[in-house]
Order: structure tokens, then C-alpha cells, then sequence
């Protein structure tokens, strides 16, 4: 446990639980909820109130494409930064891309702010 | 390469047919780790539940979160649960006053940004004899427990996964989840503390 911070050791304690949480086998989450004073029913009750309420209030889009309602403030983002960089780019030059090469363009800038979000947590 | 990427990545009915799926036949581990990770965040607790924490993930992936397939969807859920309660804890923590006595003349060279700043090494000795000690207490709670306490082992001082610990442990199914609950225990109770 050479320097390790507390907040890292608390984290990878989580990982442990959430890892038996996750994939130990029923009779053995059994015994966890019960040591935990967690109900299996209360907890499945929670789970499928909250999956309800998200469907109700996040309704689905007409074509099946939930990435417009982003796409127009991550081009913004995307103009923005090009310009710190001197890039000659303006929001017409991005509007040729198809909807698949935003939502792959933005799936890349999150699952990237992520790890640098978690890199920043590590130090 | 971006077709690929877009061949993991889950459409918005197949999301929608995942949370719907939650509906039908909740699982009860999703909550189970919500109430889990709250615990982590003992701020945050006070201000959220975890029937909130598991609606705001709902919500966060049908509408911006992407999902590869390739990840089972409850340890989806149970990801974007951590990554909005760390974000709000930050939040939490930044937003409390912090106050400085003696250093107003220094206020404009305060940096503000937690991370950039490095502990001393007094600080980071006072840290490592923190670990230290709750490492120990976490053995303490386990000693009764050869096997537990061998996991535990191979899991902090040699950063080994369950599956190779199992293998080299050579436990079966039982044995070795059995153990791992204990450890589960002895760290909820080191939360307690």
C-alpha cells in the first residue's frame, strides 16, 4: 500500500463492493443485503420506480436520434476551440457530418473528459 | 474506425428496451449499489437518496450517456451513478466556504482548483499513516478469517483481480464469495468508524 491516499484506498474498497454487489451469486447477495439491512423487495422497488420516472420525463425522439438536443452546443464547443487553435473553422464546415459521425465525435470528447477526470482524481 | 466504435455503441431504442427491461423485472443490485456508493459519499448522502441517485442515472443515459454494448448494463448504471456522484460531491465541496485564517492579503494567489495543489510532505506523511491505519484495522476486523484476510492481501498489496485471486486461490465458487462478503463487512464496518 505504498502512497496510497485515503481517497484512493476508499475507491478501490468501493470497486470491491460494487464488483460482489454486481456479479456474486444470488444466494450470496442475499446474505449481503440482509447483513446490509437492505429488502431485495425495496430494492427492486427503487430500481423500477426510478427506470419509470426516467422514461416518463426523458420522453423518446421522433427519429430515434437523442443526440441532437447536444449537438448543437458541442459544434459550438468544437467551433470554440478550433478558433483558440487559429483553425479556420466555422459551424458550416461541420454541418456535412452525419448524425452517426457527431454522436460518435461526442461519444469520443466524453469517454475522453472522463478519463481525464478520473486521471485528475488519482493524483 | 468510427464504425466500429458505432457498431458497440447501444441506439436509443436499445437503451430504452434496457431501462424498460428495469421495469418489467427490476434487478435488485442496481439500488444495492446506489445505497453503496452513497455510502462512499457521506455529503452527498445527506443531500440525495438512492432512489434519486438511480433515477438521475436513468435519466443521464437516455438521454446523453452512450452505452457499449459491450458493457453488461447494470455495471453501466452503476458507472454513470459514480461518475454523477463524484461530480456532486465536487460540486458539494466546492461550493462550502473555505476559510483561511490570516491569509486575506493572500486571497488573489489562492489557487483554486484542489487538484493542482500538492499536499506537503507533512501533510502526505500525516495521509499514508492514515491508510496505514485503516488498512490495519480493516486485517483487525478479519483476523478470525484466514481466507478473507488472504484476499484482501492480494488485493491491496498485489492489485489482483477476484477472478485471479480465485485461480490462485484455488476456492470454490462458494468459499470465495463467502469471503468476499466478510471482507464487505469488516469494510462497512471500517466506514462506521
Amino acid at each position: 500500500m505504498a502512497a496510497t491516499k485515503q481517497s484512493t484506498l476508499d475507491d478501490l474498497l468501493l470497486e470491491q463492493s460494487l464488483d460482489h454487489i454486481l456479479n456474486s451469486p444470488p444466494e450470496e447477495f442475499a446474505h449481503y443485503a440482509a447483513e446490509h439491512d437492505l429488502s431485495i423487495e425495496d430494492l427492486k422497488a427503487i430500481n423500477k420506480q426510478a427506470a419509470a420516472a426516467a422514461l416518463n420525463s426523458v420522453p423518446a425522439t421522433l427519429n430515434g436520434n437523442r443526440g441532437n438536443a447536444e449537438a448543437e452546443p458541442f459544434v459550438d464547443r468544437l467551433v470554440a476551440a478550433a478558433k483558440r487553435l487559429n483553425f479556420a473553422l466555422t459551424k458550416q464546415d461541420f454541418k456535412d457530418w452525419s448524425e452517426d459521425s457527431l454522436r460518435t465525435q461526442m461519444a469520443y470528447s466524453r469517454s475522453h473528459k472522463d478519463k481525464r477526470t478520473n486521471i485528475r482524481k488519482r493524483k | 474506425m468510427g464504425s466500429e466504435i458505432l457498431k458497440d455503441l447501444a441506439s436509443e431504442q436499445e437503451i430504452r428496451a434496457a431501462v424498460e427491461q428495469e421495469v418489467n423485472d427490476p434487478s435488485s443490485r442496481i439500488a444495492a449499489g446506489a445505497v453503496r456508493i452513497l455510502r462512499r459519499n457521506p455529503r452527498l448522502r445527506e443531500q440525495m437518496t438512492p432512489l434519486q441517485l438511480v433515477s438521475l442515472a436513468y435519466e443521464a443515459i437516455l438521454s446523453t450517456r452512450a452505452w457499449n454494448k459491450n458493457v453488461a448494463f447494470p455495471l453501466h448504471v452503476f458507472r454513470v451513478m459514480r461518475s454523477l456522484a463524484n461530480n456532486d460531491s465536487r460540486k458539494i465541496k466546492t461550493t462550502l466556504p473555505q476559510i483561511v485564517y490570516g491569509q486575506e492579503e493572500y486571497d488573489d494567489q489562492i489557487n483554486d482548483d484542489d487538484d493542482k495543489q500538492l499536499p506537503s510532505p507533512e501533510d502526505m506523511l500525516i495521509q499514508q499513516q492514515t491508510v496505514e491505519a485503516r488498512v490495519s484495522k480493516l486485517r483487525s476486523f478479519l483476523h478470525k478469517d484466514a481466507t478473507a484476510l488472504e484476499i484482501l492481501n492480494l488485493f491491496l498489496e498485489h492489485g489482483l483481480s477476484k477472478a485471479e485471486i480465485r485461480s490462485k486461490l484455488q476456492l470454490s465458487n462458494t468459499k470465495f464469495w463467502s469471503a468476499d462478503r466478510k471482507i464487505q463487512r469488516a469494510v462497512e464496518k471500517l466506514g462506521d468508524e
